[in-house]
């Protein structure tokens, strides 16, 4: 199945809520996903991801609730399978650090280090910003229902 | 003579002892001019931003991070320090230091207008009235050839200047000593949630080593970074925070933005910008990329009588080997001060032909002995000021007599220094196949435990621990690069095994996890009485010129004043001749207020 070049971002979108764990709304929340595919195709050309995509697209999703509970067996299987390690660990890395970890290596923007979503993993903020104010960090962790 | 000099003083160094002399002299009347090696930078905040988002874009987020490097006036980086290949310790070629070894040196500088304050922690500690005895008390290490009292009226202008945030009644510990009455200017920045924990779980627990008890009591760090003002502070009249520089409603509190090092985004933290601005604002003339190369002096007499300097246009990347196009100039006045950094101070003054024999020698650090481990629940790690707490029981004791003492120095942000976390657990659970809300998971219950202790050992001052030049060795300006040679000794490596001890003991204390593991092909690991140790540079970089009393033994009299050229004064932590426990900045903003009054005095008899 070809994918139409318009639901080409929403995929990819669709897919790193999967990869990440973090939901929709904070991927477009971050503004990033647009860059984020073109650093993708940029660095491994459109065929690798296309394939992925088309993959990804065959796995019955209901709906947007279960991308971000459940990750079924055959989510699993593609993100386990040998052809799609490399591509899937880039994207985790690129959401997760907002850095290309490839044959460059680079931050893509002061944004995309801000936008990491390590730090909210973490229960933290990204070192240089998003500061949380004053004396809280004398105050217990927050804790999340993930 | 004094009529055709423009200036009264010349300083070299645009760092926080340069600025505190220049703002101290213009505040007298005196006109002074900075010269300043970095890269022109404006007040305007936004020249500050730049470093910032430098820093964003930076894949290796090192203390020199935001600041680039600049072939005209290149610093070292810690990065340079490559790993141990065949048991030989590896460095970089192309890094500015020309390393010899045996042992790594560690720590680094910052060549820009601002100096090092710009990447520093904002530790604000004073000295212990022993430090400055430690011949006398321990026959270990050197005296000082002032003391504790005499430093402390300067102790509380650095205090003001830097405006520190601390309860008082909280550090008089190990006989501190202050005033009557005395308050920091503001109250203390409050202690993390770790601490808190440590603070619960060390309660009534004690170590036990050579046969002596010490409490685990864990104390709050006086900073330099801004908290709640104190308003009993000076009599009652308060203190008013200083904010950013260009923005000074930026700042006025620590936001909790937990990069103190290597930038401070809002400036809440002290850096020497804040002071240049206000010498400027006095009068005080800062002369940008302009690098000094030799002290001109009058081979008979001592005197100097000028400082020839480089000035550059366009500055390239250290690593591209273009040549840089330079005018020298030299610039006179009444009296010098170099102000430029242990490292460059000695250097400059080697490059001159002095020839006191102390001059580079004598280099010391805190090798920093890291452990790390795991608290028995979450603790939320990488959150607030990078420390605000220590354990200050094992800086002073008669075991000075045989081994180093120690600060520990608890550290807020999990394993980001020793492992590089959260980026090395990501890549763990990555590489595990982890994704989704598997890999949330896994991130949130590794990091949120984690913390690591820093153990500051004092290191002795040493004849062969030294800069020095060599003809062969020059940066793209033909200007010198620093030769080391550093070791440490069974003195420090008897500290290190003690603070090992100390770790194993404390992590069993808390019922935390002890994940400490050292790698063996990293620079900074030894192997000492079958105990695997692995320390870094804390950044201390001093006793290049250290004082004392007759030129056989120093550098600088207690005025800071070079014993042979009466017109030459230092300042910054190559006059030390012990380094103590603390973080050596605010002791050495103390000098400089102590330097500044003995040049006033001094310029003021010419003028009579």
């Amino acid at each position: 199945m070809k994918i139409r070049a318009s639901e080409r971002l929403q995929i990819f979108e669709q897919l790193s809520v999967v990869l990440t764990g973090f939901s929709i709304s904070e991927i477009l929340g971050t503004g990033l996903s647009k860059v984020y595919l073109e650093t993708i195709d940029n660095n491994l050309g459109k065929a690798i991801p296309d394939k992925l995509f088309n993959e990804f697209t065959n796995i019955p999703i209901k709906n947007e609730e279960e991308l971000t509970v459940s990750e079924s067996d055959s989510i699993e299987v593609l993100v386990e399978s040998a052809e799609y390690q490399s591509i899937i660990k880039q994207i985790i890395l690129l959401w997760y650090l907002g850095q290309w970890i490839g044959k460059e290596n680079y931050i893509i923007s002061s944004q995309s280090y801000l936008e990491g979503f390590v730090w909210k993993a973490i229960g933290a903020h990204p070192m240089g910003g998003k500061q949380p104010g004053f004396g809280t960090w004398g105050f217990p962790p927050l804790t999340f229902s993930q | 003579m004094s009529e055709q000099k423009k200036y009264d003083v010349v300083i070299v160094g645009a760092g926080i002892t340069g600025a505190i002399v220049a703002n101290q002299l213009a505040e007298k009347g005196h006109k002074v001019l900075i010269l300043e090696a970095g890269v022109k930078k404006s007040f305007n905040f936004e020249d500050y931003r730049a470093y910032l988002h430098h820093y964003y874009k930076n894949t290796i987020k090192i203390p020199n991070s935001p600041y680039p490097q600049n072939s005209n006036a290149p610093q070292p980086l810690v990065t340079d320090v490559e790993g141990i290949k065949d048991g030989i310790q590896q460095f970089n070629k192309d890094g500015y230091f020309k390393q010899f070894g045996p042992a790594p040196f560690q720590s680094t500088y910052t060549r820009a207008k601002g100096g090092t304050t710009l990447h520093w922690l904002g530790t604000c500690l004073r000295m212990l009235p022993s430090d400055f005895k430690e011949k006398d008390l321990y026959n270990s290490g050197k005296n000082w050839p002032i003391n504790y009292y005499d430093l402390m009226p300067y102790y509380r202008m650095a205090e003001q200047e830097i405006g520190v945030s601390a309860d008082v009644d909280e550090q008089g510990f190990l006989g501190i000593e202050f005033e009557e009455g005395y308050v920091y200017p503001m109250n203390k920045i409050p202690q993390s949630y770790l601490d808190k924990k440590l603070t619960e779980w060390t309660d009534g627990a004690q170590f036990t080593y050579e046969n002596k008890t010490y409490n685990y009591s864990v104390v709050s760090t006086p900073q330099g970074r801004n908290s709640s003002p104190n308003p009993n502070y000076n009599n009652g009249e308060g203190y008013q925070p200083v904010g950013a520089v260009g923005n000074p409603d930026l700042g006025q509190r620590c936001e909790g933005n937990s990069a103190c090092v290597p930038i401070c985004p809002v400036q809440a933290k002290y850096n020497a910008l804040k002071t240049l601005k206000k010498a400027v604002d006095k009068g005080v003339v800062i002369k940008e990329q302009c690098v000094a190369s030799e002290i001109l002096y009058d081979k008979k007499t001592g005197e100097v009588n000028g400082v020839r300097y480089k000035k550059y246009e366009n500055f390239e990347d250290l690593t591209s080997g273009k040549e840089c196009n330079y005018t020298e100039e030299v610039i006179t006045a009444e009296r010098y001060v170099l102000a430029a950094h242990a490292v460059e101070n000695a250097k400059l003054m080697l490059a001159s032909g002095f020839q006191n024999k102390n001059i580079g020698q004598n280099l010391m650090d805190h090798p920093v002995l890291l452990t790390w481990g795991w608290a028995k629940e979450k603790i939320g790690a990488f959150r607030g000021p990078g420390s605000t707490s220590g354990i200050p029981s094992l800086r002073d004791g008669l075991f000075r007599r045989e081994r180093s003492a120690f600060r520990i120095e608890i550290g807020n942000w999990g394993w980001n220094w020793p492992t590089g976390a959260p980026t090395t657990e990501l890549q763990e659970g990555v590489s595990k196949h982890l994704f989704g809300k598997k890999l949330r998971k896994y991130m949130l219950d590794t990091v949120q435990k984690e913390f690591r202790l820093g153990f500051l050992i004092e290191q002795q001052a040493l004849a062969n621990n030294r800069v020095s030049i060599d003809n062969r060795y020059r940066d793209a300006l033909g200007n010198y690069r620093p030769i080391i040679n550093y070791n440490i000794t069974d003195h420090e490596k008897e500290g290190m095994l003690a603070a090992k001890q100390f770790s194993k003991q404390f992590f069993k204390t808390i019922g935390g996890e002890d994940k400490t593991e050292y790698d063996p092909d990293k620079g900074g690991f030894i192997e000492y009485k079958g105990e695997e140790l692995w320390w870094q540079g804390a950044g201390h970089l001093a006793g290049t010129h250290i004082m004392g009393t007759d030129k056989s033994n120093s550098v600088v009299d207690k005025y800071q004043r070079c014993h042979e050229h009466k017109n030459l004064f230092l300042v910054g932590c190559g006059n030390m001749p012990t380094m103590g426990t603390s973080n050596p900045t605010l002791t050495i903003a103390a000098l400089s207020f102590w330097a500044a009054e003995n040049i006033d005095k001094d310029l003021n008899s010419l003028k009579k």
